[in-house]
């Protein structure tokens, strides 16, 4: 009966052991769920410059792309319009307290980047600054048009358009923005390179008091004007319409402008004015949400990645590479 | 656990077996199942891609419908500039809301007619515009375009896929060659071909088979700004089926489809990786599975293997008990059937081994017991006494040979007696004993008998207990021959028989009853000294008790079915016979060297 008793034990030793094995069946599946959703639910801030407008909403698209492809959510936030540094600021440290896993920010001064690379540090997140140039360390990866370089290709187009003789308006939006004031910088720098070049003026041009057609048109009306360089689409359009206006389209005041809009283009088509130098947002949008996944994942991502541009004339505006650029691909 | 033990050899034959039953079926089931996974992909994958195509073909034919549809109005009209045509194309616009415009141009680019009635674009120049260069070059086929951006009207620059046609129509009486334009929406098929998901990073592509341009892809803009490349070419090379791409950095399954007429492919693509992911998950499942199996298999071992030697151990220590004598053990009757079969046997086996040592005992004491006794009768007092008066009354009556005879007889049947103390002596000197001690009895009964010795030759090397013919000569004698009246005869015979040796003593005296037959050996044997009632009658020989001393002497040496035998008939005289296994005297110096 001893035997009895062993087999009794036997018994309860098989019960235990598959009780056994379909718990570390459900355990490996368990594991196995876990680690799909352990880097896939990452949470990464969008900090922008502002929302509306071509320029950030392909930005937007290109890191929806992103977020789709690397599984992550983004919260996007903004100030309204283009916000003081202040107003950047008080968003970006807003965005904070949900403690993403990784910050990708454009942010149009140093104070601000500075502000961001603080309280970022701080919360020692990845950070990504897209569409900003910064000297500014402890960010993992920069991603940006070079807007000096911009600047003075911009310029140069100026001057092979004006065969190298004339005098040149800059329209800028008065504000301390980084990018603004690089893309500036380049613009004089290659303008004083060429001894027919002259500059006469900069003007700013603000959208928040709408007198930038006035101030284009009062700049025309001082002195002769060969060439005009916007250096934002606001102005550029108001230049554009002021020129029509005027009479003095189809070349016979030459613009360039930076970044494009619906408008800007469709002016292009009519040449009331020339070129378009526009950058690649989608890209910029694509990348900056890439490098912050890759940069959370621990893997290397380059510090600086330059962006190009592309001019835009009325004769390759059409092209069917240039047509993913300028018009939104995805219709809403 | 011991090398080579039975738990051991146990534990690592059904260990060893069953890990490898279950290797065996776990790689066939891992093979099975990553094949079935393996075909499974592939079929989804074909099935999603077939299932785009399908969709796509069915669009298109829908909208190339659309199309003769309107091409047909159109040219059926009598002027395009008519408003009841207008109503008309309108109404089949309605129909479907992906059409975002139509219009008929002139062969020289002029636009005749557009619907809606957006303004165009003032410097228009359609000649250079593609879907425009393919309905002039063939007026007859119909053309789809590319998806790009239409830029006939102002701000506005949609996405579409422009189909197109040389037409004929009708203008102020006048018949012209003109294209109908038709552009479609991009966002249906956009739509059609986003929402596809192979596996979770697998997607769908158009691509144009003349050209290789890419029609869709969900990361087109990506792929224009050089961020993403797809690898065209190779999928270029098929109209339909699937092939592994490893060009890029992840394997990829590729399938392909073509939509007819419009020329465009479909091709899907889905990443090996996810495959691999699920074969992973179960060969991770499998090795889980397989680890756990064999714990539980080598502890199932262990444990029977355990309940299997346990109790042989058990019996392997009660037999070491037993080894170093202690035969009072007794092993616990336990374990499978058998080894409790062999506990049961094995303490029978004890168990009877004492008792046969009991009884070894027993038949020693009972050995040393008659061999006394049988040494007393060897120098049997009365015996002497009788015999010593019997020579000192002859010489007295001058007798002078007789006594020689007398006391050389004597002194022979003492010799023999003693014969180094030996128990075992040859038949020959046993039958020298009879005779001596006959001549002795014959002169002292004077010749009341005679005797005879009737000896097989071949018996005569044989060996024989010491002093067995004595007592039964003695008791012929005293029962037989002394109380008749008439002159005895005493016969000894000797001879061999189925490899025994038979000596018989026969006489032709009394007799015995059966009743004295059966108390002469059934005597107990305790009671040695008490004499039987059929002796006590006799002079005071003891001679009952010698023939049993005898018969018990030869049953405790040869066994059981040897010793005496009688016959007897009253009046008729009495035959005793002896049996026991002949064996020649020279074995007996080793053979019973030993014996006390």
């Amino acid at each position: 009966m001893s035997v009895n008793r062993r087999l009794g034990r036997l018994a309860m030793l098989c019960i235990a052991a598959i009780a056994a094995a379909l718990l570390l069946g459900s355990c490996t599946m368990q594991r196995a769920e876990d680690s799909a959703i352990q880097r896939e639910n990452i949470d990464i801030s969008l900090l922008l410059k502002r929302l509306d407008g071509d320029y950030w909403n392909s930005v937007v698209m290109g890191a929806e792309a992103a977020s789709k492809e690397f599984n992550v959510t983004l919260h996007i936030s903004a100030p309204e319009k283009l916000g003081s540094p202040e107003q950047q600021l008080e968003t970006a440290k807003l965005a904070m307290v949900h403690h993403p896993d990784a910050v990708v920010f454009a942010a149009g001064n140093d104070e601000v980047i500075a502000g961001i690379v603080q309280a970022g540090g701080t919360a020692r997140l990845p950070l990504v600054a897209i569409d900003t140039e910064t000297n500014t360390g402890g960010i993992n990866s920069i991603i940006t048009v070079d807007h000096h370089q911009a600047g003075r290709a911009a310029a140069l187009k100026m001057v092979e358009l004006l065969a190298g003789k004339g005098s040149v308006a800059l329209l800028t939006d008065g504000s301390d923005d980084n990018n603004q004031k690089s893309r500036e910088a380049g613009i004089r720098e290659a303008l004083a390179e060429e001894s027919g070049m002259t500059v006469i003026g900069s003007e700013p041009c603000m959208e928040r008091n709408k007198n930038c057609r006035s101030v284009v048109s009062s700049l025309l009306n001082k002195q002769q004007v060969d060439g005009i360089l916007a250096l934002n689409v606001q102005a550029a359009v108001a230049a554009a319409l002021e020129i029509k206006k005027q009479g003095l389209g189809g070349g016979k005041v030459k613009i360039i402008a930076f970044d494009s809009s619906m408008e800007l283009l469709e002016l292009l088509q009519e040449d009331q004015l020339q070129v378009v130098l526009v950058q690649n947002p989608f890209s910029i949008g694509y990348l900056g949400i890439k490098n912050a996944v890759l940069a959370l994942r621990g893997e290397e991502v380059p510090s600086h990645v330059a962006m190009e541009t592309k001019l835009i004339n009325g004769a390759n505006l059409f092209w069917p590479e240039n047509q993913r650029v300028l018009f939104p691909f995805i219709q809403k | 656990m011991r090398k080579r033990s039975i738990q051991f050899l146990i534990s690592v034959a059904l260990s060893v077996f069953s890990a490898a039953a279950i290797m065996m079926v776990s790689v066939l089931l891992y093979n099975k199942f990553s094949q079935t996974a393996e075909t499974n992909a592939l079929r989804n994958t074909q099935q999603v891609v077939d299932q785009v195509s399908y969709n796509l073909e069915d669009y298109i034919q829908g909208m190339s419908e659309i199309y003769g549809v309107i091409h047909d109005t159109i040219s059926r009209s009598g002027d395009v500039n008519e408003e009841e045509l207008r109503s008309q194309l309108n109404t089949i616009i309605g129909i479907r809301g992906e059409i975002v415009s139509l219009a008929v141009i002139g062969h020289d680019g002029e636009v005749m007619m557009s619907i809606p009635g957006v303004a165009l674009k003032e410097n228009l120049s359609l000649y250079n515009q593609r879907w425009f260069q393919s309905a002039l070059q063939t007026p007859n086929h119909l053309s789809y375009s590319l998806p790009h951006v239409q830029n006939m009207y102002k701000m506005q620059y949609k996405w579409v896929v422009s189909l197109s046609k040389g037409i004929t129509v009708a203008r102020s009486g006048k018949t012209e060659h003109g294209v109908l334009l038709l552009d479609v929406n991009f966002n249906k098929i956009n739509q059609l071909s986003s929402r596809v998901v192979l596996g979770k990073k697998g997607y769908v592509y158009i691509v144009d088979e003349s050209a290789g341009n890419m029609v869709y892809h969900p990361q087109q803009q990506l792929i224009y700004a050089g961020l993403k490349s797809e690898n065209v070419e190779q999928a270029l090379k098929y109209t339909f089926g699937s092939f592994h791409d490893e060009s890029g950095d992840e394997d990829k399954m590729i399938t392909v489809q073509t939509i007819g007429n419009i020329g465009w492919k479909v091709v899907g693509v889905s990443f090996t990786d996810e495959i691999i992911t699920t074969k992973r998950e179960l060969n991770d499942y499998l090795l889980n599975l397989l680890l756990l199996l064999l714990v539980f298999v080598i502890a199932m071992s262990w444990l029977i293997s355990r309940i299997i030697a346990h109790p042989i151990r058990q019996l392997e220590k009660s037999m070491k008990n037993v080894e170093r004598g202690d035969f009072h053990t007794m092993t616990a009757i336990q374990g499978p059937l058998e080894v409790e079969r062999l506990s049961t046997r094995f303490n029978l086996m004890v168990a009877r081994i004492r008792e046969l040592m009991q009884q070894i005992v027993v038949e020693q004491e009972a050995k040393r017991k008659y061999e006394f006794e049988a040494l007393q009768s060897q120098i049997n007092p009365h015996f002497l006494y009788n015999t010593l008066n019997t020579v000192v009354r002859m010489v007295g009556m001058n007798r002078n040979e007789e006594v020689v005879t007398t006391i050389t007889s004597l002194s022979k049947l003492f010799r023999i007696s003693l014969s180094k103390g030996k128990p075992m002596i040859p038949l020959a000197s046993e039958l020298e004993h009879a005779r001596n001690y006959l001549i002795i009895q014959n002169i002292r009964f004077k010749n009341k008998f005679d005797y005879l010795f009737d000896v097989e030759e071949a018996a005569l090397p044989s060996l024989s207990l010491k002093l067995i013919l004595q007592p039964l000569l003695e008791n012929a004698i005293m029962h037989g021959i002394e109380p008749s009246v008439d002159k005895g005869l005493i016969t000894v015979r000797a001879w061999i028989e189925a490899g025994q040796v038979c000596l018989q003593v026969s006489d032709n005296g009394l007799g015995m009853s059966g009743e004295q037959l059966a108390a002469l050996l059934t005597a107990e044997a305790g009671g040695t000294t008490k004499p039987s009632p059929a002796s006590s009658v006799a002079s005071g020989a003891g001679s009952g008790v010698g023939v049993r001393n005898v018969h018990e002497r030869i049953r405790l040496f040869y066994g059981e079915p040897y010793g005496l035998q009688f016959e007897s008939e009253l009046e008729e005289g009495t035959t005793v016979t002896i049996r026991f296994p002949f064996k020649p005297a020279d074995v007996e110096a080793e053979g019973r060297g030993g014996e006390g």
